[in-house]
């Protein structure tokens, strides 16, 4: 796997020895006099407002720590170059295979000579993939690694057979190396048409799908129509088994057509419609829609194997948008045929219905996964340039328009710092964010595998698709660092890395995420770095501002203020705690950065307010993103309380009402009974009863009734239980003669002996549809013959009947 | 292939609602009380709740009383050769999966002439009803001695009482490989009938059912009594195997609970001589089906045909040394 920055700092633990640690020294130089410091801060303030540098400042050469770091490590070969691993399909890093078979092909002894080797070749490597056209020869560095083996002075390699160890190390290797990617914008279109070539199982099969249908219209052609012409060549391959002409010529003659003329021209039109898709769909499934700018500074054409390019001078995403139009329709239409096809196949085809359905026949009729097999339409554009077409790009990022950006920011453009204009094409991922219906990937090229994934995602989208990605320009000469400021850019919240996808059962917050961001949920992403100070080697950690990024630059560098290491005053904050207090805490105050310079010593460097401007405005741009992203919660708090206090102060109310109408009914009653008590008392005293038996009515008034319901109750269950002992009385006999229809078999017994009384209804079970249709004895005959039981004579309807006394005793059984 | 149909098709179809007038064709030619007409009138009830369209529906038998079936059907039949139901039956469904087939066949028809076919029909295990009409004696040819007639049956071959002991088809069934589905019932229990013919039809396999038949001209006493006394019956009761209606199960007196995941009890309850149990006996629908490897292909289209062909031939290419 790629690293990302905290992980590769251990592997880099594990390769790099102690000797080779980088540790910068905090220097502890005695401070200068009071008045010299106080007229140095004043320049210095002048240099924050005016951008002047002092008289004091020193000349050196400055570098970012991580930067320093870096190149002080050799680090650059861990990540990049990359290769597409075949056989476990997936991204990895060639350092790491070929550190692997080094270990595994060679004795302990030389494999640490031959690391050593490593980082030159590595960085060879990565120089020739940059370069503009220049394809890089596998073949060719894997036989100069080779060699510049051979070319060490190490004892074993002098001994017999080394030469067929290093050959077959090298052939290892050449079997296991794929395409290589550099760290390079060329990668981001090598990934996208390495992802669109490796394609998906479902295009495939949707394919075959085609192919299946359009061969079942032929067969259906053949038996019932006139085959086309274009089809007598699938049946070329039995020319060499059978005379196939003579026996298809007799054949068809004999068969005349089935199908209307009307259908037969519609079964014509779907099957000329799916070969024309099957073609299409096999041989250039990407449609690429760019600037001519963009084709001529990346010559597109060489890198994509499978697509169709179109290049326009300007307006491109109104011509991806009719591109867009054209290919709806025309997937549509296929759509169309295929059902028609599978249906017609099926026997199901209906032309009744024909109309109704398919002369409507549009994009809402096609299934979510239908539109999975839509072939992509990519649109590859500058950033800045989508920017200015906003009202066009708003429109390809609609549920309908399945045009899938390709947003390409360099480098060059976020180092441009002085354009008057507002960069916000910066924010142009948060854009396609609100509108709810993409897929919105923003990163870097510093981590492929990731982006592979993501074009993997986005290619499978349902849906319109904006990736927004940060490469190094293609014309900036390098200074072998566009990895390390790729990566500042991306962790100092420059171009932080963001992901959404449009999903219906989430709320918005659950579907963006930040959390490929180094600690996404903090304000800055931090590094430690070992320092060397007066106290000895000790870990500091460092916060990764915006100011850390734009220094990477030489030409920005070179407007930095190095303040001297004996001025130090409190009037010096670093830029983080500066940006963390609001203005008018900061008055007086100048913002600062550590950077280490050429004698490895930490220095103090003022930041220049354009500097602070900058960041301010992106780390706006990041707390936005993180509450909207759920990260930070604090407008969710603050709504919460607003409402709980709003709550608080209803419930209140309502519990003050309620204490006021209980208070005023409790008065009520308690008067109310007394009242009822002193009558009671009264009307007893002038009836002459004494008093206790009176007080005892009173209490008992309530109770009384309660014990009179218990009884009603009781004397009511005694009567069901009576009722249900009851329940088992013998039924009586039907009088006439009927049949349990549901048992009856069927067995034609009854119907066939005695017509006139059984017939069978819908269920071809026998019923009587006549009890006096026959005489009893018929009757009992019948019912003694089902097989079923389910005849029941009943009693005889003519009395005169002779020997009746027997037939009843004989369906008694019966009855 | 054929199974995705509906969920494709979008047109909304007609409501077509078949009738039992649909699956009845002819005048069944059975003497009155045959237990085939029993048999035929609930089939067609069966398919009427299935709702299968007459025209994918076949009704297939070989030759027997039993096998004049198909003539009754309003569907389409095959009236074979005498104990090739099977062959037949199977040969269809491997290369026309979206039937619904009906093997009819007697207790001559499987158990005796087409035995070899009864083994391997069950083990390839492609999905049909079968129902052996087993009434234990050759009706057609007017009373000889079949395989299940019981010992001591008199009839024209043995004029004196048979001498072998009869074929147990349930146990023979549960005995072969792959066997998926085994049920027994009778003709004149209707409900039991019905509902061990519908529990047939759904199942995704060979569903054997065995249906003790009377026969009122040749037979008279081998089932009359048991099936004038319902204390004869037993009755296999699971929630997975064959559910009645409370009213129809009051009517058996003895009830054995039966789980027809066992196969070892199913072959225990099989043996019961002096009873008939009714029920289903063994059911495991995981067993491989040979029709869906029959039919997988079926949608293919010419080329992938020839270049699996090409594939094939290839294997054998013999080089020069």
């Amino acid at each position: 796997m790629i690293m990302n920055s905290s992980t590769s700092k251990s592997s880099n633990a594990i390769h790099s020895s102690m000797e080779n640690r980088y540790i910068p020294e905090l220097e502890n130089l005695e401070p200068v006099e009071e008045g010299r410091l106080d007229q140095y801060m004043k320049e210095l303030h002048d240099y924050y407002i005016h951008g002047i540098k002092t008289k004091e400042s020193l000349s050196r050469e400055v570098l970012p720590i991580q930067l320093a770091a870096h190149l002080a490590e050799d680090r650059s070969h861990f990540d990049y170059p990359a290769y597409f691993d075949e056989n476990q399909g997936a991204i990895l890093p060639l350092y790491d295979t070929v550190d692997h078979l080094i270990a595994q092909h060679f004795e302990e002894a030389l494999v640490d000579d031959f690391r050593a080797v490593l980082p030159e070749v590595f960085s060879n490597i990565q120089n020739s993939l940059q370069e503009e056209s220049q394809g890089l020869d596998t073949k060719k560095w894997i036989e100069e690694l080779g060699e510049s083996f051979q070319f060490l002075d190490t004892p074993g390699i002098k001994e017999e057979g080394f030469s067929l160890k290093i050959q077959a190390f090298q052939d290892d290797l050449s079997k296991q190396i794929g395409t290589l990617f550099g760290c390079a914008a060329k990668s981001v279109f090598q990934l996208l048409d390495l992802q669109n070539s490796l394609g998906n199982t479902e295009k495939v099969s949707f394919v075959k799908d085609l192919k299946k249908v359009s061969t079942g219209l032929n067969e259906l052609l053949l038996l019932e129509g006139n085959a086309p012409d274009l089809t007598i060549g699938q049946l070329d391959f039995a020319d060499d088994l059978i005379s196939f002409d003579k026996i298809r010529d007799v054949a068809l003659d004999t068969v005349s057509s089935h199908l209307p003329e009307s259908l037969l021209n519609r079964v014509k039109w779907a099957l000329r419609v799916l070969l024309n898709a099957q073609e299409a769909y096999t041989k250039t499934p990407l449609t690429i829609v760019t600037s001519s700018a963009i084709n001529q500074e990346f010559n597109l054409e060489r890198l994509f194997s499978n697509a169709k390019i179109e290049a326009v001078s300007e307006n491109s995403c109104h011509r991806a948008k009719v591109q867009a139009k054209q290919n709806t329709k025309e997937f549509v239409e296929v759509i169309a045929a295929l059902r028609m096809g599978k249906l017609l196949i099926q026997q199901k085809y209906d032309e009744q219905l024909h109309d109704v359905y398919f002369d409507q026949f549009d994009l809402d009729h096609l299934s979510e996964d239908d539109l999975r097999n839509f072939p992509p339409i990519v649109l590859i554009e500058e950033a800045g340039k989508l920017m200015r077409q906003s009202n066009d790009l708003l429109a390809l990022l609609t549920n309908e328009s399945f045009v899938k950006v390709l947003g390409i920011n360099t480098l060059k453009d976020l180092y441009e710092i002085n354009n008057p204009e507002e960069p916000s094409y910066l924010e142009l991922a948060s854009l396609a964010i609100f509108r709810r219906s993409s897929y919105v990937f923003q990163a870097g090229i510093d981590d492929p595998v990731q982006l592979k994934e993501s074009f993997q995602k986005g290619l499978n989208f349902p849906g319109s698709v904006l990736w927004n990605i940060l490469v190094p320009g293609q014309q900036e000469k390098a200074e072998g660092t566009q990895y390390l400021e790729l990566l500042a850019a991306i962790e100092s919240r420059y171009f932080p890395r963001i992901e959404y996808v449009a999903d219906d059962n989430h709320f918005a917050f659950q579907q963006i995420k930040l959390r490929k961001n180094p600690s996404p949920e903090a304000t800055f992403a931090t590094f430690e770095q070992e320092i060397k100070s007066v106290s000895g080697i000790e870990s500091k950690v460092f916060n990764l501002t915006i100011a850390d990024f734009l220094a990477t630059r030489n030409l920005h560098r070179a407007k930095l203020e190095v303040v001297p290491s004996d001025y130090q005053s409190t009037n010096l904050m670093p830029l983080a705690e500066y940006l963390a207090l609001s203005q008018d805490m900061v008055l007086g105050k100048i913002p600062f950065i550590w950077m280490v310079d050429d004698q490895d010593s930490l220095k103090q460097v003022a930041v220049p307010f354009k500097w602070v401007q900058i960041s301010r405005s992106r780390l706006e741009y990041w707390d936005f993103l993180q509450s909207i992203a759920g990260i930070n919660k604090d407008h969710l708090q603050a709504t919460i309380k607003e409402l709980k206090l709003e709550w608080d102060e209803e419930k209140n109310a309502e519990i003050e009402k309620l204490k006021l109408s209980l208070n005023a009914q409790f008065e009520q009653e308690k008067s109310g009974i007394l009242e009822q008590g002193v009558t009671q008392m009264l009307f007893g005293l002038l009836e002459g009863d004494n008093i206790e038996s009176v007080l005892t009515g009173i209490s008992q008034s309530g109770s009384q009734a309660n014990i009179e319901n218990n009884l009603d109750q009781k004397a009511s269950t005694g009567i069901t239980e009576s009722q249900k002992e009851e329940v088992e009385i013998p039924q009586p006999v039907i009088e006439e003669a009927w049949v349990e229809s549901e048992d009856c078999t069927s067995c034609k017994d009854c119907v066939v002996a005695v017509p006139s009384v059984f017939k069978y209804n819908e269920d071809k079970q026998a019923y009587v549809y006549n009890s006096k249709g026959a005489s009893f004895a018929q009757i009992v005959a019948a019912a003694e013959k089902c097989p079923a039981r389910c005849i029941h004579p009943g009693v005889p309807q003519d009395k005169n009947e002779p020997a009746l006394d027997k037939w009843v005793k004989r369906a008694e059984k019966y009855n | 292939m054929f199974q995705e149909t509906q969920e494709m098709c979008s047109i909304p179809s007609l409501d077509v609602q078949f009738g039992l007038n649909d699956y009845e064709k002819g005048v069944a030619r059975w003497c009155p009380g045959c237990g085939g007409h029993s048999i035929l009138a609930t089939v067609q009830r069966v398919c009427k709740d299935m709702q299968y369209p007459p025209e994918k529906t076949v009704a297939v038998s070989g030759i027997g009383c039993s096998s004049r079936f198909p003539h009754y059907m309003g569907t389409y039949g095959f009236h074979g050769l005498h104990g090739r139901a099977f062959p037949v039956a199977s040969g269809m469904k491997f290369r026309r999966p979206d039937l619904n087939i009906f093997v009819v066949t007697g207790d001559g028809d499987c158990c005796s002439i087409g035995a070899g076919h009864w083994v391997h029909a069950i083990r390839y295990n492609m999905k049909m009803v079968v129902l052996l009409f087993d009434n234990g004696i050759y009706g057609l040819t007017k009373k000889q001695t079949s395989p299940t007639s019981p010992l001591g049956t008199h009839s024209n071959t043995h004029p004196s009482g048979s001498i072998l002991p009869p074929i147990n088809p349930l146990q023979t069934t549960l005995g072969f490989t792959n066997v998926s589905f085994l049920a027994q019932t009778t003709d004149w229990n209707a409900a039991h009938l019905y509902a061990t013919i519908k529990k047939a039809a759904e199942h995704p396999g060979l569903a054997f059912v065995r249906i003790v038949q009377r026969c009122p001209a040749f037979m008279k006493d081998l089932y009359g009594d048991l099936a004038t006394d319902p204390s004869n019956m037993v009755y296999l009761k699971h929630d997975n195997g064959i559910n009645l209606k409370p009213r129809a199960v009051k009517s058996f007196e003895h009830i054995i609970e039966h789980d027809p995941a066992d196969i070892n009890k199913a072959r225990e309850y099989a043996d019961i001589q002096d009873k008939i149990p009714m029920g289903l006996f063994y059911q495991n629908t995981d067993r491989p089906r040979y029709d869906e490897y029959g039919a997988y292909n079926l949608g293919m289209s010419i080329e992938e045909k020839k270049q699996g062909m090409e594939e094939l031939l290839n294997k054998y290419t013999i080089t020069k040394p």
